[in-house]
């Protein structure tokens, strides 16, 4: 199974760097220096406190929240970009029965690199931080059917480095892309504001899906 | 324009950053509520129970659950697994027998086994009593031969012909090694000597003594209904299983009425009727570091006011625990979790309550 996907990601990687779409590349871009987009993504955040190894060593919960954003991206040459991103994002952390929601406005500022913009499907790389505003954290335990706002446990500001994030896009309307992406990020540990306390936010994987267009 | 709007939300998101939350002055019932909750909200373990001494009055705050799926509360009736806080009560029965002449911590252990049980020797010198009981016998934490799922499951003769094939890591005395094997051992050779078990010999010498009337050893002994399930993340994890070459090491179950009874005899050894063997197991009889010393057990450190502080924790795969007390301002901490945790955190748990305790005017 996983070395199908692989040689599926190959074959796509293969066809993003072989197949022309647009005759004039650098043309193309110099043109339309800006690219906007509207995206969703589904994610699996959780907490990891203390230290990095807790991640890999203890089986979390996986419960999966939405984000939903947009960006833009403006290429400095024809393959590197930087990009502002805006999201309402989903988090937390915890158990099934028993977790906290944690819900944040993150602004996120990245550099990538993508494929040639004259291939069929176009790959993109990107890494950078970001920036996050809680709104609000609620922790509940669904069994006694509790809910409490627990927001003054969160430090209201808190910066993500590194986000990672991957990508293919492809045309499917006059300039109107596609794109099928993957992110990663890992807070720092202060979202906490209780002293001796260090708790980081992890995001792996979130999938993302956008619609893109470039600016006239 | 478009570039100015770009820079402006950043520098807007920067300027926000710089902004702190305020803290709140709260009394210390709040902030120990605070420390307990906050374990709970950040999703480290399902539940948490803390009880405190000072002033000779014992608090206790709980929160979060037993189990998970069915939302029972913890209370102070909750059992858990203390994991290695046992060995401090190994290191009571090995000075209760000391104090009745039954040996000397000078002793060989050998002398109180049979020939075909031996523990190894390094340099010609043997392992004695204080050795197993401070960590410095040289002997493995554990043998790698062990099931990492039934991590204590040897049986005597296993742990013979383990021992008749290892070799001791450092000299006995010489280097402070923490050995769950040399704790085990221990308590074993206590059962040879008492023709008894440990479970026996807890219940008769410390928990009956002691009126902590819901602590015990083995589940299928003494099962019992209240009993918090215990967590490694998110998965399940049955209680543990030790073998009795192990037991001395962490076999204990109990829950925070008995363990507060406990605290409150460590604190003031004066009061209590093990008075003797308490005093002796908190004095310390190896230097690890230039603040950090261990008695029978114990672990004694000296805080940044130059007072002790003696403490243990706990962990086994689905709990975590710490006991800790300062011996001159006489306030203590008990901390049990239904939650394995990997970086200690109940420790940082119960210093940081102790710290609070102590700050207190």
């Amino acid at each position: 199974m996983t070395r199908k996907i692989l040689t599926y990601i190959g074959l796509l990687l293969f066809a993003a760097t072989n197949t022309n779409i647009f005759a004039q590349d650098s043309i193309f871009v110099s043109k339309h220096k800006f690219e906007v987009g509207l995206n969703y993504a589904i994610q699996q955040p959780y907490y990891s406190l203390t230290t990095p190894a807790d991640i890999i060593e203890i089986p979390h919960q996986s419960r999966y929240r939405s984000r939903i954003g947009a960006d833009i991206k403006y290429y400095v040459f024809n393959k590197w970009f930087f990009e502002f991103q805006t999201a309402l994002s989903q988090e937390g952390g915890g158990f099934k029965e028993q977790y906290t929601n944690a819900n944040y406005w993150k602004n996120g500022i990245y550099v990538g690199f993508c494929s040639n913009h004259n291939r069929r499907i176009i790959f993109d790389i990107y890494t950078g931080l970001d920036f996050n505003l809680l709104l609000n954290a609620k922790f509940k335990n669904n069994i006694l059917d509790k809910s409490e706002n627990v927001s003054d446990y969160y430090n209201r500001f808190v910066k993500s480095f590194p986000v990672f994030g991957l990508g293919l896009k492809t045309k499917i309307h006059d300039n109107l892309f596609i794109r099928a992406g993957v992110i990663t990020s890992i807070t720092d540990y202060k979202i906490s504001p209780e002293e001796n306390t260090y708790v980081s936010q992890v995001i792996f994987p979130a999938f993302q899906i956008s619609l893109t267009r470039y600016l006239k | 324009m478009k570039t100015k709007i770009i820079c402006s939300v950043f520098f807007i998101t920067l300027f926000l950053f710089g902004c702190e939350k305020e803290h709140v002055n709260q009394s210390i019932e709040q902030e120990i509520e605070r420390v307990a909750q906050k374990y709970i909200i950040y999703g480290r373990t399902p539940g948490i129970i803390i009880g405190t001494i000072k002033n000779g009055e014992t608090k206790i705050y709980s929160n979060g659950v037993a189990n998970l799926e069915t939302g029972a509360l913890i209370d102070e009736l909750t059992i858990f697994e203390i994991g290695s806080i046992t060995k401090t009560f190994t290191g009571l029965l090995c000075a209760q027998f000391a104090l009745e002449g039954k040996f000397t911590l000078q002793d060989t252990v050998n002398n109180y086994f049979q020939q075909g049980f031996q523990l190894p020797s390094k340099n010609n010198i043997p392992i004695r009593w204080v050795h197993l009981l401070n960590h410095t016998s040289g002997l493995e934490n554990q043998s790698d031969d062990l099931d990492s799922n039934e991590p204590f499951d040897f049986s005597e003769s296993q742990m013979s012909a383990y021992l008749s094939r290892t070799g001791l890591l450092s000299v006995p005395g010489e280097k402070h090694l923490y050995s769950n094997t040399g704790m085990g051992l221990a308590g074993f050779a206590l059962t040879k000597i008492a023709d008894s078990t440990y479970s026996s010999l807890l219940e008769s010498r410390v928990f009956t003594k002691l009126n902590m009337k819901y602590s015990f050893c083995n589940n299928e002994e003494k099962p019992v209904n209240n009993t918090a399930q215990g967590y490694y993340g998110n998965d399940l994890v049955d209680y543990f299983k030790m073998t009795e070459v192990f037991a001395g090491a962490g076999v204990i179950k109990s829950n925070m009425h008995d363990m507060l009874i406990y605290l409150t005899n460590c604190v003031n050894p004066e009061t209590s009727v093990l008075e003797d063997a308490l005093d002796m197991t908190l004095t310390p009889t190896f230097q690890i570091e230039e603040k950090r010393s261990i008695g029978l057990g114990w672990f004694v450190v000296s805080n940044d006011n130059n007072q002790l502080v003696a403490a243990h924790n706990g962990g086994t795969k689905g709990f975590a625990s710490f006991i800790g007390f300062n011996m001159n301002k006489k306030t203590g901490v008990v901390v049990l979790t239904n939650s394995f945790c990997l970086g200690g955190e109940q420790s940082l748990v119960g210093v940081e309550i102790m710290e609070l305790l102590d700050d207190e005017n």
